[in-house]
């Protein structure tokens, strides 16, 4: 890594710059991406409060419903409105369970937040696993065997893999709870709302277990799917730096194979599998509302599906804003942290 | 001068044409070869191919009718007369498995011509024309990249009203994004050809230059794409399907009938596993042949 110290001078000059230039943008995109959320709640659906109520609601509450969603006011206005809401963190009532839409947020968040790191781990581990392996045995059968495996995992949807497990895991053999992220009456005093801090804070330890024994199964069928791009992009770029100068000179020093790929070349494959965990991250948000779905996990997804099923427009509108807007900070931190490790990148 | 667009010599149409393609026929060859040689991409053929055959010969190959109920037969186990079993409405599962490839099929073509009309026309305009529209089309895309994929089409969806036209149209919705930005990428690479100026100069027009010159240039790339990502577009209109927000009922799309069989699981499995490893197999059949395109593709592995 010679031209880094060659570069350090103004490098973090550089890297603030692009940062700002990115948060510019990202405003901008969040701004469209508002717009069209207001598109698909507001003008796209013909008859958005007959959805909610059914086709036989007497007129007056139809109207009322109406002033109360401030629907009967004309569309820019609304669409104003709509804007300074979003600015000010309002996010409306929710219809369904007449909460704010804000606490809503915050009370489901934490679950996904907790299967997508559980999902994520699992991706990245068996990812890089499968990659160096596939990447040492190159062209032999353990190399063909792993990508089919990989393969399988894309190729499977992901409630039909999920439904499986439950038949298998949970109804046959009992192994593992099929639905929820704790038993009845073991769960930890609600401090972040993330079950294992919680349980490790209030050092219940039942509570921990019971946790764990629950996210086995989703964070599985959710990771695995993940397994193929992380373990394709890690197998390219090890077969890449093994071919490298550097790497033959710490064999030809007599170091054994095992200490050049694990030691030498494994640290520099990785930074390509970075950008791999970014785009898969909107992946990984997809499949949680699945996965979510079929696991009975109290997570976001969930409340989109709950929300979209019987139109809920402040839930829509705050969860599928907020869900956007978390997949583009994942994709912002990724792509600066990209240029972090990789100061050869132009900015 | 005027040469240069028609042939410069005696030889006739179809001739010149064959003399002038032979390059391209002979790397076509060789792609041929390099494809009997990668056996992940045979095998996925073969699955598509099969696929196909049932969605073309699908009247005649289901036993029963696809939607008709049989109370008499409700949620049969699977044996010779209902080999994949029945669901809670008598239906025979193989037959409407069989009938919903039809719909599988229906559904990835749409979504492709609708998908990369929109994104070839959006990534074309901007990669030709460049600055400010550029600009502006590539933060549309952005925004529309925001989104997690299927979030989005199921806010489309919902929107729409779940039918089986506004699925592949949400679908669409969502998809196009990746076209418009290969076809953008490629285009401003054959834009800047010393070719493009000559012709210019001849006096085609701007929209002559994009659709005769530019867009077949851009195009190879989008339809590679196309193939490694029709095994995502069957994963999302399952997924639709599946959280009840796809086709209505009867339609017998796959992921709708796995939600069908979801609360029968435990006891009675067939329903769900059967159209759920149909869509696992064609999938796997799509990403075979996706992987081993990928492989084919790569110029460091070409020659």
């Amino acid at each position: 890594m010679a031209p880094r110290s060659l570069l350090l001078k103004d490098f973090p000059l550089k890297l603030a710059a692009y940062i700002i230039r990115r948060l510019i943008l990202m405003l901008i995109v969040m701004i469209g991406v508002a717009t069209i959320v207001f598109f698909i709640t507001r003008v796209i659906p013909a008859d958005p409060v007959g959805a909610i109520l059914g086709g036989n609601a007497p007129l007056e509450t139809v109207d009322r419903m109406k002033r109360q969603l401030g629907l009967d006011k004309p569309l820019y206005l609304q669409f104003a409105e709509y804007l300074s809401g979003i600015l000010r963190g309002n996010l409306g009532v929710s219809i369904v369970t007449s909460h704010k839409v804000t606490d809503d947020i915050l009370e489901f968040f934490p679950a996904t937040v907790e299967l997508a790191c559980a999902a994520m781990l699992f991706t990245i581990i068996f990812g890089i696993l499968l990659g160096t392996i596939s990447a040492v045995k190159r062209n032999k059968p353990v190399d063909h065997v792993l990508r089919v495996f990989s393969i399988l995992g894309v190729s499977m949807p992901v409630f039909w893999l999920g439904l499986l497990l439950l038949l298998f895991l949970y109804s046959y053999l009992g192994w593992f709870p099929g639905s929820g992220r704790n038993s009845l009456f073991i769960f930890p005093d609600r401090i972040t709302g993330l079950v294992f801090i919680d349980s490790l804070i209030t050092r219940n330890w039942p509570a921990l277990w019971d946790s764990f024994k629950h996210i086995v199964m989703p964070a599985f069928v959710l990771g695995y799917a993940g397994t193929a791009s992380v373990a394709r992009i890690m197998r390219a770029s090890m077969l890449d730096v093994l071919k490298q100068d550097y790497i033959r000179t710490a064999r030809s020093k007599g170091l054994g194979r095992k200490v050049v790929i694990y030691r030498h070349a494994l640290k520099n494959a990785l930074i390509p599998v970075v950008t791999v965990i970014g785009i898969s991250f909107g992946d990984l948000l997809s499949g949680a509302v699945l996965t979510e779905t079929i696991f009975s996990w109290p997570g976001l997804g969930r409340y989109i599906v709950n929300a979209l099923l019987v139109m809920d427009y402040p839930a829509i509108t705050g969860a599928t804003l907020f869900v956007a807007f978390i997949y583009s900070l994942a994709n912002l931190i990724v792509d600066i942290s990209y240029a972090v490790l990789d100061p050869r990148m132009r900015f | 001068m005027t040469m240069a667009t028609r042939s410069p010599n005696k030889e006739t149409g179809l001739k010149l044409f064959l003399k002038q393609s032979r390059p391209r026929i002979e790397d076509l060859k060789h792609t041929l070869y390099l494809w009997k040689k990668t056996p992940l991409a045979m095998i996925g053929s073969i699955m598509i191919l099969l696929f196909l055959l049932v969605a073309v010969f699908a009247p005649l190959l289901a036993p029963y009718s696809a939607t008709a109920q049989d109370m008499n037969n409700r949620l049969q186990a699977p044996s010779r007369q209902h080999p994949f079993g029945t669901d809670q409405f008598g239906r025979d599962i193989l037959s409407r498995v069989i009938h919903g490839a039809r719909i599988e099929v229906w559904i990835i073509s749409l979504v492709s011509v609708i998908s990369i009309a929109i994104g070839v026309l959006i990534g074309l305009t901007a990669g030709y024309w460049g600055r400010f529209i550029d600009e502006a089309l590539m933060r549309l895309t952005d925004m529309f990249m925001a989104f997690p994929r299927l979030v989005l089409a199921m806010a489309f969806t919902a929107a729409l009203g779940p039918t089986l036209t506004n699925t592949i149209i949400a679908i669409a919705l969502v998809d196009w994004t990746i076209y418009a930005r290969l076809s953008r990428a490629d285009t401003i690479k054959v834009k800047s050809q010393p070719y493009i100026e000559a012709i210019r100069t001849l006096g085609a027009n701007n929209s002559r230059i994009m659709l005769r010159h530019v867009l077949p240039m851009a195009v190879s790339p989008v339809i590679v794409q196309l193939t490694l990502r029709m095994g995502t577009i069957i994963l999302t209109a399952a997924g639709l399907g599946f959280l009840g927000l796809g086709a209505p009922p009867p339609t017998p799309e796959w992921g709708a009938i796995v939600s069908d069989g979801r609360s029968y699981l435990y006891q009675q499995w067939w329903i769900s596993t059967f159209p759920g490893l149909a869509i696992a197999v064609v999938v796997l059949g799509f990403n075979f042949l996706g992987d081993g395109i990928r492989d084919i593709l790569d110029p460091k592995i070409r020659r």
